[in-house]
């Protein structure tokens, strides 16, 4: 069915009816569809982009909340499913994906909504990285996406990006990273302990890398975390760090690299 | 009281207004949308009386009114719950789903549409016959209307439309006999791809005409779809004889009894080609009708009656008659201009009287969807012959205007959303999209919108079976005709069940991906070593014998 191009063009319509069931209907149809490894690619480069281009206007616009959830788990199985590279790089580099599902993920009231485009973020974030052409806009929509915490899908995405030596220097460059990494890393709710652990093993990460410690410790809020609980006003350790041997670790491995820059 | 209606109705079999009165009270009696009644009423084997009624009426006046009310009672009963349709349908689903077919392939519209491709392909083969052949005289050639192809095995010669009229091939002008084409029909349903001859037929009268040709196919053609055919429609001796009167008032020759009496229904032309349909037609005066002493020799003149009604020159406009081509025809016989009014005006009548009642076929396609709510009947319909043919017809017709206005709204619609890239325009869009949807809604459902609507909604049922949805994708032209509908409707209800019909369909793992070109498995198929003279030699060649299948529709 994906290879027929009069269906497609049909779904594309489909999608943006007046009448709420037949969008859902289609939402379900193309998310049936990109099931399948082997249509991900054609349906991301359908019509040079006019599908995807549907999909993120619905996704950010349509009333019908079944309709977004389907939408953006059709999204999560494109970048899930896809085994072509060259789909993820389309997805990168459409115009608003990206910046749709960041916003999406910290706007929608669906929770299922933001659920599937966090970690569509996530998955997007460990096969894009420095090099490509869309890796700046997706540096952009972690760090928009950043301020949903609920979940630890956008923090384990910047520490997938941190893991991989190419991405330390653009990411540290980039605007803003560093300020969101920090103020992730200084989450002490109850349920943020994974979250904060991700953002200190992003910034413990990026610490390995040479050029960009000299930045890192320049960086207030990246050293107040790092510091903060070694040196905390009562010479105790968090109450959330006492039982949190990996915090502790990151922490102290982490003001070892920026030792010198200190 | 249920049971004294339909004991009435049942007995109720001349004069029609006998069986007016009858059919007028037991459609006041099932004209409810009680559950349990219409059970009651399907106990008391309404479903059956009203049958074997429509059946009569189908084979003897088919665009009757009589005919539109007897659907509509049994649309009626069949308002029953799911349960006791489902009885019925294992009940009467072999009888009911060819008659349905008929009924459907017999409407109106569909006969002109399959005239008009009869035509086209006469057209085309006359083209293709004039290169020159390594071998002219073909036994066989394939015929194409809508998605069904047929293949002869003698008889036809290039020009001779008269054989597509059904859709399908006829074997020979003269094959019909009512008796013949039932049985016929009924074993041909039954054994597939083996050719049927007279002496396989019990029942059949003893002596045919002699250029009678009663092997039918099925047979395999690339696309894989099945291929059956049908022989003519039959009708009734009354019928057929008052068609007669009707078609050739002004025709008297003593040549024609002549010919009659030999017992052939076709005739030789000068050049040799028969042209059994028409000159038949022609030659039979009303003051012979009956008149023949030997019963033999009537039952031939029916024969020739009934071709006469199933041929082209009752549905064609007279400028697209044959022309006679024997001598007498041609030199003898100047109608006057009031015969020709009379008859022009006759053939109207003789027209419309060969057509399913509009009524009925609306009635017919709403019984069709009450069948497809069945999961035990979603199966044998997807399967049956013919059946998915007449449903993507009849999602093809549209109101003439209505259809393409809103065609052009859609258009200019998913043009301005082209246009339109930033999200805001999206939104004002969509306003605009409202106040078309609102001004859309406010039309009226016509015949061919309601027709749609069941059309549609019966093949929303058919594929939520789980075995039909590689059958439904696969089957020629279904899926264009479901994405035509998604695409261009103006219905909202009939987008949406087209969307629905998507989303079944792409259910099916095998159908997620895409399915292998029909062309590319032809060209394939085509290009084997093995075949390559088989497929260039002349007209028994598979490209000369195939040359209307669909392929370039389903090519991805």
């Amino acid at each position: 069915m994906a290879s027929y191009d009069d269906f497609l063009y049909a779904l594309l319509n489909l999608l943006t009816d007046e009448v709420i069931n037949t969008r859902r209907y289609a939402s379900s149809t193309i998310l049936n569809l990109v099931g399948t490894p082997k249509n991900t690619h054609r349906i991301a480069s359908f019509g040079k982009g006019k599908l995807l281009h549907v999909l993120t206007r619905v996704l950010a616009l349509d009333d019908v909340e079944e309709v977004r959830i389907n939408v953006a788990e059709t999204f999560f199985n494109l970048v899930k499913n896809s085994t072509d590279l060259r789909t993820i790089e389309l997805i990168g580099r459409h115009r608003d994906a990206l910046s749709s599902l960041a916003s999406t993920v910290i706007s929608d009231y669906s929770a299922d909504v933001r659920a599937y485009s966090g970690r569509t973020l996530e998955w997007l974030a460990a096969d894009i990285h420095f090099g490509s052409q869309s890796h700046p806009g997706l540096l952009d929509a972690l760090m928009e996406a950043s301020q949903w915490t609920k979940t630890n899908c956008i923090a384990e995405a910047l520490k997938a990006q941190a893991s991989m030596e190419e991405n330390r220097i653009s990411m540290v460059e980039r605007p803003g990273m560093l300020d969101t990494l920090s103020s992730l890393a200084a989450l002490h709710g109850v349920n943020d302990e994974e979250v904060r652990e991700c953002a200190l093993a992003a910034i413990e990460r990026l610490t390995n890398e040479p050029y960009v410690r000299k930045a890192m410790a320049m960086h207030e809020g990246i050293m107040t975390e790092l510091t903060r609980a070694t040196f905390s006003t009562n010479n105790i350790l968090d109450q959330y760090e006492e039982h949190d041997k990996v915090t502790r670790t990151l922490m102290k491995s982490a003001l070892k690299n920026l030792a010198n820059e200190i | 009281m249920t049971t004294h209606i339909l004991t009435e109705l049942n007995n109720a079999i001349s004069p029609k207004e006998k069986r007016a009165a009858a059919l007028q009270a037991a459609i006041e009696e099932f004209n409810h949308d009680n559950c349990h009644k219409h059970d009651q009423e399907l106990e008391l084997q309404a479903d059956k009386i009203l049958f074997q009624k429509i059946s009569y009426s189908f084979t003897v006046h088919k665009h009757d009114e009589e005919m539109g009310m007897l659907a509509c009672a049994m649309e009626m009963v069949y308002r029953a719950s799911r349960g006791r349709v489902a009885l019925s349908f294992q009940e009467v689903q072999d009888s009911i789903l060819p008659l349905f077919v008929e009924m459907l392939r017999w409407s109106s519209v569909r006969r002109k549409h399959i005239i008009r491709a009869a035509n086209r392909d006469s057209q085309i083969q006359e083209a293709a016959s004039s290169a020159p052949h390594e071998n002219d005289d073909s036994e066989g050639t394939v015929v194409s209307a809508g998605t069904f192809y047929t293949k002869g095995v003698k008889g036809m010669k290039n020009g001779d439309t008269t054989e597509h009229l059904n859709g399908h091939f006829h074997p020979e002008p003269s094959n019909d006999n009512a008796s013949l084409v039932s049985i016929l029909k009924t074993d041909h349903l039954a054994v597939p791809s083996t050719p049927i001859r007279n002496n396989l037929l019990p029942g059949l009268p003893d002596e045919l005409p002699k250029n009678v040709s009663t092997e039918f196919t099925i047979e395999c053609i690339p696309n894989g779809t099945e291929c059956i055919s049908f022989p003519p429609e039959p009708h009734s001796k009354e019928e057929k004889v008052e068609d007669n009167i009707l078609m050739n008032p002004v025709r008297k020759n003593d040549k024609d009894a002549q010919d009659n009496s030999t017992g052939t229904a076709s005739t030789t032309n000068s050049d040799g080609t028969q042209n059994s349909h028409l000159d038949g037609n022609k030659k039979n005066s009303p003051s012979e009708v009956g008149s023949f002493p030997d019963s033999r020799i009537n039952r031939q003149r029916q024969v020739r009656f009934s071709d006469k009604v199933q041929s082209s020159e009752a549905i064609l406009p007279p400028q697209t008659k044959m022309k006679p081509h024997s001598s007498w025809e041609q030199n003898e016989y100047v109608p006057s201009t009031e015969a020709q009014n009379s008859n022009a005006e006759k053939q109207k009548v003789v027209k419309k009287e060969r057509y399913t009642h509009a009524l009925a076929v609306l009635k017919v396609l709403k019984i069709l969807r009450y069948f497809s709510r069945v999961l035990s009947a979603m199966v044998p319909m997807a399967h049956f012959p013919g059946l998915l043919d007449e449903l993507i017809f009849q999602l093809r017709i549209r109101k003439s205007g209505v259809d393409g206005m809103d065609s052009i709204l859609r258009k200019r619609q998913s043009a301005k959303t082209e246009i339109d890239d930033d999200l805001n325009s999206f939104k004002s869009a969509k306003s605009v999209e409202s106040i078309e949807s609102k001004q859309k809604s406010s039309q009226y459902l016509d015949n061919a919108s309601a027709a749609r609507m069941d059309t549609i909604a019966t093949i929303v049922n058919l594929a939520c079976a789980e075995e039909n949805k590689v059958k439904l994708l696969r089957h020629p032209g279904l899926f264009d005709a479901v994405i035509h509908v998604a695409e261009h409707d103006v219905i909202d209800n009939a987008r949406e069940h087209a969307s629905i019909v998507l989303m079944n369909l792409a259910l099916a793992e095998e159908n997620k991906v895409c399915y292998k070109s029909i062309s590319l498995i032809y060209v394939q198929f085509v290009e084997h070593s093995f075949l390559t003279n088989l497929i260039s030699t002349g007209r028994n060649g598979i490209l000369r014998r195939f040359p209307l299948c669909p392929i370039e529709s389903l090519d991805g």
